[in-house]
C-alpha cells in the first residue's frame, strides 16, 4: 500500500507547505495590480518551488534505473514522488495565477493535469488492487511470466491426462480374460468409459481453457461455472479418476487466477502508459517554457 | 497423489532471465516514452525552424497590438541591451505611446530628468499587462491605482492636497469629495464651500417655475441643458457631439427663442418719441458691436433737425370752479434736435442708477440748456444706457461711463460686460474625472441636481457631491448604484477607471510621431526620437 500510517509525516509536511503557500498567495493575488503573474517575484518563487517538486517526482523514473546505487530508500522516493508530485500542482497553479495562458503553457498545464490525474488514479489502484490480488490470486506470478507459466500448466495437464488415455486398451484386454462375474464385468467397463469421458472432458473443456486466450463464455471461465462443471463430471467418473480430475481442476483454477492477475495487472500498471510518457513530455515542455519565459517576461512585473 | 503448490514450487516455474527479453508491455511503455519525448521536441523544433513564435505567446495579444503579434521583437527589445533577456522595455512602449505623467507630484512610476522634473511615466509593464486581455492591458483594476493612492504621501513629491488614503469608491470616506475646482482657495472641499464662478445673473427657481417643459417631460431642464447628439461613438469626450456632457447654455439658442429674452428697446425715452423706424433689435455681442448697431439705428434721427413728441397738455379750463377733464386730443410739441438730445441724455442719466453699475455716471443736472450734445456722445450714452438696462439683467458691466464733454476724450476703460466664463465647449467642473450624462439618461435631472428647483443664485452649485440630498429630501449617493456587487445586489461599475484616467492627456506630446506607415506596419523602429529627449512634462 502506498498510503498507510507511515505516510502521516509526508502528508503533514505537504499540508503545511500547501497551507503556507495558500496563505501567501491570497494577499499576493488580492493586492497585486492586474492580478497574479508568473513573472512576478512571488510567481517566480512559486515556479521554483513547484518545479523542484516536479523534478523530484520525475527523478523517480531514473531512481528505478539505478536501484543498486545508494540514493536513499525506495520507499521515501515513492512517498516523495506521490506527495510532492501532488503538491506541485497547486503550487504551479499559484505560479500561473490559475491562468493556463497561451498555446505552450496550455499544453503544459493540460499535460500536467493529465499526469496528476493519472497519478491519482495510480495511487488509488495501487492502494486497492494489491490487496485484491493477494486475495484473488494466491498463485500469482510475474506478469511477464504468465504465458510461460501457462505453457507449464498445459504440459502439466497433458502429463496428467496422458496415462489415462494410454491405459485404456490394456484395461480392455484384461477385461476379456477375467472370469465372468457381474461385479467384475461392470467395474472394468466403467473404467473404460470413465477414461474416455475424462479424456473427452480434457479435450473439450480444459485444453482450450489453458491456451493463452480463452472464450469469456467458456464453462471454466468463472469459478462458479467451473466448480459446477467439475462437480458434474466428477459424478459421472469412476472414483479412480477423481484424483486426476481434482488435479485438472487445480490447474484450471490456477489458470483462472493467472487470467485474473493479468486483468488486475492491466489496472495496476495500465495507467503508467499514460502517466510516465506524459510526464516526460511535460518535463521537456516545462523546461522550454521556463527558458523562454525567463527570456521574454518582464521579471518582477 | 494430490497436486502440491508450495511457494517454492511456484517460484521454480519462473524463468529468471525473463527481464532480458522484450515484453509487449515494457516495449509499449518505452515506445510511448520515446514518442512523448520526440513529439514536443519535433513540435518545438518545427516551430523554431519556421520562426513560429506564437507558441510562446502566453495569451492573446490585445486587438490594438494585434498587428505586431507575430513580431515579438517590436515590444520585446530588452531596451536594446541585447543578451539573453528579451523583456519589454519602457522605451518600446514609448516609441508609440506618449506615456504622459499622472501628476507633477508623483514619485512612483515616473521617469525624471536630471533636474528632477517628471519626464514621462515609467514601469509601463507594472500596470499594463499584455497577453492577458483588454482589461489587464488597460490596467483597469483598482489595485493599480490603490498601490499609490492607499498612501499617497509616500508616492508624492510634496504632501498631497487631496485625500491621502483612497482605497475604494463609497460615500463613507473611502473616496474624497468631488468638486475641487469649485472650491475657492483656502476652503475645505466640502460641498457647502462650493461656488459656481460663472459671472452671470441667473435664477434657476424662477426659470423652473415659469418655463414649460418639453412635451412628454416632467421637468423643463432640457429646454436649456441639451447634450449634443453624437453621430459617431468615437466623438471625443468633450466634443459637442459626444453626448457625455451638456452643451453650455447659449443665449441665442436657449434664451432669446420663444420671445423669452429678446434684446430690443422699444422707446428711446418715456416722454419723447423720435421718428425712429423700427424697434431696435440689438446683437448679443460685445458693446462695440452694440454701439455700431445703435449708431445705425439712431442715424436717421440724428440727421433730423426737429422732433415731434408728446408735449404737456394745457391746463383744463375751470368751469364753475370745477376743473373739467382735458380734451382727448393728444398734444404734440415740436422741439429742436439739441433739445431732444439734451432731454433724452438727462433721462438716460437719471435712469441708469437703477442698473447694476458700480461706477458713477455724470450728474444729469450738469446738462444745461446750452450744453451741446455731440452725436458721438449721444450714441455712447445710449449704448451705455442699453448696457446698463438690458445687459445687466444677466451680466455684470464694468468700465467708465462716457465722459460728458467731448474735450474729456474717450473713456479710459470703456464699458463692457464682465466675461461670464462660459466656454463654447462643454465646461467640466470635476476636471479630474469623466462623466457621461448619456449613461444616466434614465434618471430625472433633479435626481442628481436636486437643489436646482430652489436655487436663486448663479453661485449656487447644482452639481452633486459624492453624497447629496435629492429633490425628495432623501440622502442619496453615487455609490447607491456604483458599488461592488454583493450576493444580494449587483452594482454598476465602481472601478477607478470608470471615472478617472491615469495618464494626463493634457501633457501629451503633439501628434507627430517618429514613424511612417511602412515602419509602423513592419515594426521597424527609429531611434531618432528617443523618448528620454522629450521636454519635461508640462513644458512646451
Amino acid at each position: 500500500m502506498l498510503i498507510d500510517r507511515r505516510a502521516r509525516g509526508w502528508i503533514t509536511v505537504c499540508v503545511a507547505i500547501f497551507v503556507a503557500a495558500t496563505a501567501l498567495y491570497i494577499p499576493y493575488a488580492a493586492r497585486r495590480p492586474s492580478g497574479p503573474s508568473g513573472a512576478s517575484w512571488p510567481g517566480l518563487a512559486y515556479a521554483a518551488v513547484g518545479s523542484a517538486m516536479m523534478l523530484f517526482a520525475f527523478l523517480l523514473s531514473f531512481r528505478k534505473k539505478v536501484r543498486t546505487m545508494h540514493l536513499g530508500r525506495a520507499y521515501y522516493w515513492m512517498q516523495g514522488h506521490v506527495w510532492f508530485g501532488l503538491l506541485s500542482y497547486p503550487i504551479i497553479l499559484y505560479h500561473a495565477g490559475f491562468h493556463f495562458g497561451g498555446m505552450l503553457t496550455q499544453i503544459i498545464m493540460w499535460l500536467f493535469t493529465a499526469v496528476i490525474v493519472s497519478g491519482i488514479v495510480g495511487v488509488l489502484v495501487q492502494q486497492w488492487i494489491p490487496t485484491r490480488m493477494l486475495r484473488d490470486v494466491p498463485a500469482e506470478t510475474i506478469y511477464e511470466q504468465i504465458d510461460h507459466v501457462l505453457e507449464q500448466l498445459r504440459s502439466e495437464a497433458a502429463a496428467l491426462i496422458e496415462p489415462v488415455t494410454v491405459r485404456q486398451p490394456q484395461e480392455a484386454f484384461d477385461l476379456e480374460v477375467v472370469p465372468a462375474g457381474a461385479t467384475a464385468v461392470i467395474a472394468p467397463q466403467r473404467a473404460i468409459t470413465g477414461a474416455a469421458m475424462l479424456a473427452a472432458f480434457y479435450q473439450r473443456e480444459v485444453r482450450s481453457f489453458l491456451e493463452s486466450r480463452f472464450a469469456r463464455t467458456a464453462a471454466l471461465a468463472t469459478e462458479q461455472s467451473s466448480n459446477a462443471t467439475f462437480a458434474a463430471t466428477r459424478q459421472e467418473l469412476p472414483v479412480q479418476f477423481h484424483q486426476t480430475l481434482d488435479d485438472l481442476q487445480s490447474i484450471v483454477d490456477e489458470r483462472r487466477q493467472l487470467e485474473r492477475q493479468r486483468c488486475l495487472h492491466h489496472w495496476l500498471h495500465g495507467w503508467l502508459l499514460l502517466h510516465v510518457p506524459l510526464s516526460f513530455a511535460l518535463m521537456i515542455l516545462a523546461t522550454v517554457h521556463a527558458v523562454m519565459a525567463l527570456r521574454f517576461a518582464s521579471i518582477g512585473h | 497423489m494430490p497436486r502440491i503448490r508450495t511457494t517454492k514450487i511456484l517460484a521454480q516455474r519462473i524463468d529468471l532471465s525473463y527481464f532480458r527479453r522484450p515484453h509487449p508491455f515494457r516495449t509499449l511503455r518505452t515506445v510511448l516514452i520515446a514518442l512523448m519525448c520526440l513529439a514536443p521536441l519535433v513540435w518545438w523544433g518545427a516551430a523554431a525552424a519556421m520562426g513560429h513564435r506564437m507558441i510562446y505567446n502566453p495569451g492573446p495579444i490585445a486587438a490594438v497590438h494585434a498587428m505586431w503579434a507575430s513580431n515579438c521583437a517590436v515590444c520585446h527589445d530588452a531596451g536594446g541591451t541585447g543578451g539573453f533577456s528579451k523583456s519589454v522595455s519602457d522605451e518600446a512602449c514609448l516609441r508609440c505611446h506618449d506615456g504622459a505623467i499622472h501628476h507633477s507630484n508623483q514619485l512612483t512610476l515616473v521617469a525624471l530628468d536630471v533636474s528632477g522634473h517628471p519626464l514621462h511615466s515609467a514601469g509601463c509593464a507594472a500596470c499594463h499587462i499584455e497577453h492577458r486581455g483588454r482589461a489587464a492591458l488597460m490596467a483597469s483594476d483598482d489595485a493599480t491605482c490603490i498601490q499609490c493612492h492607499r498612501d499617497l504621501a509616500s508616492h508624492s513629491r510634496s504632501h498631497p492636497v487631496v485625500q491621502n488614503d483612497v482605497s475604494r469608491f463609497d460615500a463613507d470616506g473611502g473616496h474624497p469629495h468631488f468638486g475641487r475646482s469649485l472650491t475657492p482657495a483656502g476652503k475645505s472641499i466640502e460641498r457647502e464651500n462650493w461656488t459656481d464662478p460663472t459671472v452671470l445673473f441667473f435664477n434657476h427657481k424662477v426659470h423652473m417655475e415659469k418655463v414649460a417643459p418639453r412635451k412628454g417631460q416632467s421637468d423643463n431642464c432640457t429646454k436649456c441643458h441639451i447634450p449634443s447628439r453624437a453621430s459617431m461613438a468615437s466623438v471625443p469626450d468633450t466634443a459637442p457631439g459626444s453626448g457625455r456632457y451638456m452643451q453650455p447654455v447659449n443665449y441665442l439658442a436657449d434664451c432669446s427663442t420663444s420671445d423669452c429674452h429678446p434684446i430690443q428697446t422699444k422707446t428711446l425715452s418715456g416722454d419723447f418719441k423720435p421718428t425712429l423706424a423700427d424697434n431696435l433689435l440689438l446683437p448679443h455681442a460685445n458693446l462695440g458691436e452694440v454701439r455700431s448697431a445703435v449708431e445705425r439705428y439712431l442715424s436717421p434721427a440724428l440727421a433730423a433737425q426737429k422732433f415731434e413728441g408728446p408735449g404737456k397738455a394745457p391746463a383744463a379750463p375751470r368751469i364753475g370752479g370745477i376743473r373739467r377733464p382735458a380734451a382727448s386730443t393728444p398734444v404734440v410739441n415740436t422741439i429742436s434736435r439739441d433739445e431732444w438730445l439734451r432731454q433724452n441724455a438727462r433721462f438716460m442719466l437719471d435712469n441708469i442708477h437703477k442698473a447694476n453699475y458700480s461706477g458713477t455716471p455724470p450728474d444729469s443736472t450738469l446738462i444745461a440748456d446750452s450744453t451741446a450734445i455731440s452725436d458721438a456722445y449721444f450714441v455712447d450714452l445710449y449704448t451705455a444706457f442699453i448696457a446698463l438696462n438690458q445687459c445687466t439683467k444677466c451680466h455684470n458691466v464694468q468700465g467708465d461711463f462716457p465722459s460728458l464733454t467731448a474735450s474729456s476724450g474717450p473713456a479710459a476703460k470703456p464699458l463692457q460686460t464682465v466675461p461670464t466664463g462660459i466656454t463654447a465647449a462643454p465646461r467640466r467642473w470635476f476636471v479630474n474625472s469623466t462623466f457621461d450624462h448619456r449613461s444616466h439618461q434614465n434618471l430625472r435631472c433633479i435626481a442628481c441636481h436636486g437643489s436646482a428647483p430652489t436655487s436663486t443664485l448663479t453661485s449656487d452649485v447644482l452639481s452633486p457631491d459624492i453624497r447629496w440630498t435629492d429633490s425628495n429630501k432623501q440622502n442619496v449617493s453615487c455609490a447607491d448604484c456604483h458599488h461592488l456587487s454583493t450576493s444580494s445586489q449587483a452594482g454598476a461599475s465602481s472601478n477607478c477607471v470608470t471615472c478617472h484616467i491615469f495618464h494626463d492627456r493634457s501633457r501629451e506630446r503633439l501628434p507627430d510621431g517618429p514613424m511612417d506607415i511602412k515602419q509602423a506596419v513592419e515594426g521597424q523602429l527609429l531611434s531618432t526620437k528617443s523618448p528620454t529627449s522629450r521636454p519635461a512634462a508640462g513644458q512646451s
